[in-house]
């Protein structure tokens, strides 16, 4: 199984990408970490006509800190969030969320801009862009905009990036202080798809819970933001009590498909199982206690 | 453009050039166009591992690259693992004790063991088993090949000597 | 798919077993299948002295994916099935597990012992290779630690499985298919045998050359071949050089020839040896007659042939293959020119089968003995294991490495079928698990330590006492780690009696089992 013919264009920066998506419309694939679309074109399940590949594009791959925001490129490679300092103090939960992406040597290759893009219902980056006010930047060859994450993830494997239209940025706020955080997966093999996984972010004021953050990812069609489990805790508080009742309603919020490997309801309950842990975890941290990152 | 065109890399520190239509995966250039054969097709959709090669210093999928992607790049594969006849210390630890059978994923996991050692030089029994899954094998049950990175680790840590790529950053690029 | 009775008496003897199975072989039959079917037709009772079986074996064809040999063929769902039912005779009387096995063993004074259905077991020492098991994973101390744990309310199990391991297939039982009134038809060609050839010889140089029939993809046959060539002829291992390459055109081989089975640990080494052997009587009968020294006094060793007691070098290797290669007229009358020797080695007991469908499917066969602790995560389902440990009996062990490897490698394999892989269809007959994400192949962090031991009764069926080894756990493993966690989830009612146990099949059982008033205790 090899790929189709294609015809193929490496630009070296943004412009140009996009002056080619522009020209090429529909009939162009963006080809950024290749972990997913390679395999579809060995499969022949994708024949794009053109393939622009990014790899090239060296003004896209950056990590840096500004206006209370960490600002990723959207090739930056997963490699590089794990071993970046500035994202371990930054943007812990991404740093967490990192260890659970497929495997070191898929990390090498896969971007961020690619996986949030990609949008696969049991990715673990667009869990991570849920829980948080992420931005993104999206570009086209007549301008940019900004859209929240709560207008990105549109569907199933769909964003708002149009034809013609490239994501080219990341925006996430930096860690409040008085927060927590954690990221709980549930898979079949290490390094395999989320079957459920859960990004929590809590801030703590005092006793009580002053935001709390849940998404999961794995059960729904899209990375989906559990806010009525949220209110949960913003208006009772942070002890277990308010954490049980908050993972009993996520497991009611979410929307999971049945496939080989779990059931609706095994998803639905490992929702509520994933969800009290990762609360009581970043509560923990949020408290203090528990300072170093548990490996399951 | 869909046509072939001319592509040079470094592999295993020697110049090397070819020919590639753009969708010629980098494990097919390889293998065929270069003669490496050590690096192995297992799946080609990005699990087993087998076809792991070091792109610019870091382990990736060499079936999920197409060859042009490598151009201008620096490549190590299997093949470079010795250096004047003499075995790496992976090689060496992988033979006594028993880190392979049929050998279909020995090259991918060398590579991804020596990716991973660089990154975490001094890793745990379960470091070392969660950096390997990485990469599958049906014939051994990792028991051998677990033993032999951890030994390969001690072994390149208490080496003296010349190991440069150890003061390499890890997860540069 | 089968339905297996047992009956035995209340003090755990089992008197008698029942199988009805249907295999689903997918959209057709693909030489060797139905193998699947009947492949162990001769240890179907697997280690236990019962004598009364029945089983009716029925052969399904559907629009699947078709079957065909992998390791273990077809013992993995055997002993899955045998053990279980040991387990819930177990449960049902209230004794130990162990026990129970304990008492139904075919004893050691038994051997070779020949079964129902035909198979001869060559030797074996069941009780004692189980007890090795038992004390190697401190039984006892996983049972006290399951009582701590279940009055945490933890879910802990210990599993215990048991098999005779067959190897080497007498071609013969290939014709369990067929009708005994069409075998008995006299213009009916009958099949049997196993055999296996090798070649060793020595170059004018001097240099060792032995050749294999087995074509070996990485059990280490050249390594084995070599040490057991050097040990017969006094040179080193490294000093052997071992053609593993086979042309059918060329090379001396048999229709039974290759590497499946676990058939080259028994036949193969045996052909080796023979092969070696018989090179080694040629080298001492011309080295007698060159030194005029009685054979019974000659020593082989460090690549020279010596006399015993006396000082002086002796003669090389190289001085002798010189002289047999270059002076032919010198050799002793009679003696053939060439320094070569082929060995076929074949088994003497594998016949057809007879009028009752009763053979001998196998030449030799092992014994393991397994033990297993797992907890399981009440909330997930999540499988752990916390311990493994396994006894085999393959007879003499030639490489301890290699075959640590073998059993290893074997033991995931086996893991891989109850655990992890599926070939899955919806109910439409959609395919499910077409890819590697889907069909999952356990990781080196899903593989658990292995703890492996032996205990050889050497074959007297084979030249070396060595038995084959290459499936081994593979037939265990799923009983083994199916009893375990059937142990664990006794005290809710929930038995294992389907493969692969996934997390949320088992998340399933456990919320049946939960919501499923217990009348009685256990």
């Amino acid at each position: 199984m090899k790929p189709p013919r294609f015809d193929y264009h490496a630009p070296a920066s943004a412009a140009e990408a996009l002056e080619l998506l522009g020209r090429y419309g529909a009939d162009a694939r963006l080809l950024a970490g290749g972990q997913s679309l390679v395999p579809l074109l060995n499969f022949r399940l994708s024949a794009p006509a053109v393939i622009v590949d990014l790899n090239r594009a060296a003004d896209l791959a950056y990590i840096r800190e500004e206006n209370g925001r960490v600002r990723l490129g959207a090739m930056t490679r997963q490699r590089a969030i794990e071993f970046s300092p500035l994202v371990k103090s930054r943007l812990p939960l991404l740093a967490e969320a990192t260890r659970w992406v497929g495997h070191l040597p898929t990390r090498t290759r896969g971007t961020i801009g690619g996986s949030l893009a990609h949008s696969d219902p049991a990715a673990e980056y667009p869990a991570v862009a849920t829980a948080l006010d992420t931005e993104f930047v999206i570009r086209a060859r007549t301008g940019e905009r900004v859209v929240r994450v709560t207008e990105f993830f549109v569907g199933l494997m769909t964003t708002a990036v149009q034809p013609g239209e490239m994501l080219v940025e990341v925006r996430l706020p930096v860690l409040a202080p008085n927060s927590g955080w954690a990221f709980e997966e549930f898979s079949r093999r290490r390094g395999d798809f989320a079957i459920v996984g859960i990004a929590a972010m809590v801030t703590t004021e005092g006793d009580r819970c002053r935001s709390a953050r849940l998404a999961a990812c794995g059960a729904g069609p899209a990375a989906m933001r559990l806010r009525g489990a949220e209110e949960i805790l913003e208006q009772g508080g942070l002890d277990d009590r308010y954490v049980d009742d908050a993972a009993a309603r996520a497991a009611e919020l979410v929307d999971p498909s049945a496939d080989l490997h779990a059931s609706v309801e095994y998803r639905r309950h490992l929702t509520r199982v994933l969800t009290r842990r990762a609360l009581k975890h970043a509560v923990d941290r949020a408290r203090g206690a528990g300072a170093q990152p548990r490996r399951s | 453009m869909a046509e072939p065109g001319k592509i040079r890399m470094t592999v295993n520190g020697q110049a090397r050039e070819g020919w590639a239509e753009p969708r010629r995966l980098l494990v097919d250039f390889l293998r065929e166009d270069l003669g490496l054969t050590g690096t192995h097709v297992g799946c080609e959709h990005g699990i087993c591992g087998a076809c792991t090669v070091l792109f610019n210093g870091e382990a990736a999928r060499s079936c999920l690259m197409l060859a042009v992607q490598a151009d201008g790049a620096d490549l190590m594969t299997v093949e470079g693992l010795a250096r004047d006849g003499k075995l790496h210390p992976l090689q060496e630890a992988f033979w006594e004790h028993h880190g392979l059978q049929c050998g279909f994923c020995t090259p991918g996991m060398l590579m991804a063991a020596y990716d991973f050692l660089r990154v975490n030089p001094d890793p745990t029994e379960q470091e070392i088993r969660e950096a390997l899954s990485a990469v599958l094998c049906r014939c051994t049950g990792y028991q051998g090949i677990v033993r032999a990175v951890k030994a390969a680790a001690e072994r390149m840590r208490t080496r003296l000597g010349d190991d440069m790529e150890r003061n390499r950053a890890p997860g540069a690029g | 798919m089968a339905y297996r009775e047992l009956a035995a008496r209340n003090d755990g003897t089992i008197l008698a077993m029942r199988s009805r199975w249907y295999d689903n072989v997918g959209g057709y039959v693909r030489s060797p299948e139905p193998g699947c079917t009947f492949r162990p037709i001769g240890n179907w009772v697997g280690p236990y002295r019962f004598t009364n079986l029945a089983a009716d074996a029925h052969v399904v064809m559907t629009n699947k994916s078709l079957t065909g040999p992998n390791r273990g063929y077809a013992c993995g769902h055997l002993y899955f099935e045998i053990e279980r039912m040991v387990d819930l005779l177990s449960l049902r009387l209230g004794m130990d597990p162990a026990e129970v096995r304990r008492r139904n063993f075919i004893q050691p004074g038994q051997f070779p012992y020949r079964t129902p259905s035909g198979g001869l077991y060559d030797s074996g020492d069941y009780p004692a290779a189980f007890e090795r098991a038992l004390e190697a994973a401190g039984y006892h101390k996983l049972r006290e630690e399951q009582k701590s744990a279940r009055s945490a309310g933890r879910l802990y199990g210990v599993g215990l499985a048991v098999a005779v391991d067959p190897s080497v297939s007498n071609m013969g039982y290939v014709t369990i298919a067929l009708d005994p009134a069409v075998r008995a038809r006299p213009e009916y060609l009958p099949k049997s045998g196993a055999i296996e050839s090798a070649t060793v010889k020595i170059d004018p140089l001097g240099k060792v050359i032995a050749i294999l029939g087995t074509a070996p993809q990485g059990q280490g046959h050249q390594t084995i071949v070599a040490q057991i060539v050097a040990d017969e002829l006094g040179v080193a291992p490294g000093d052997i050089t071992v053609v593993d390459e086979m042309d059918t055109f060329t090379r001396v081989w048999g229709i039974s020839s290759g590497t499946y089975s676990s058939r080259f640990g028994s036949v193969g080494t045996s052909a080796a040896a023979l092969a070696a052997r018989k090179l080694k009587d040629k080298l001492v009968r011309l080295a007698s007659a060159l030194t005029e020294t009685p054979a019974e006094n000659l020593v082989f060793a460090d690549g020279r042939v010596t006399a015993r007691g006396e000082s002086g070098h002796g003669l090389t290797l190289k001085e002798l293959a010189g002289r047999a290669h270059w002076n032919t007229q010198s050799l002793p009358p009679g003696m053939e020119p060439g320094l070569e020797a082929t060995a076929v080695f074949g088994f003497p007991l594998a016949d057809s089968p007879d009028a009752k469908d009763r053979v001998n499917s196998s030449n030799t066969y092992g014994f393991i003995a397994e033990v297993m602790a797992v907890e399981i995560d009440p909330e997930t389902a999540a499988i752990k294991i916390l311990r493994y440990v396994t006894v085999h009996d393959a007879g003499v062990i030639i490489n301890p490495l290699i075959a640590e490897g073998q059993i290893v490698g074997g033991a995931l394999h086996g893991l891989g079928g109850a655990l992890w892989e599926e070939l899955a269809y919806d109910s439409e007959g959609q395919f499910l698990s077409g890819t590697f994400m889907d069909y999952l192949v356990p990781s080196a962090k899903e593989a658990p330590l292995v703890e492996v031991e032996h205990l050889a009764t050497p074959s007297p069926f084979t030249t070396l006492g060595a038995k084959g080894l290459g499936e081994a756990s593979s037939m265990t493993a799923p009983a083994v780690v199916a009893n375990a966690v059937s142990d664990a989830l006794a005290p809710l009612g929930v038995q294992i009696t389907e493969l692969p146990i996934t997390p949320s099949r088992l998340w399933h059982l456990l919320e049946a089992a939960r919501q499923t008033p217990r009348i009685g205790s256990r």
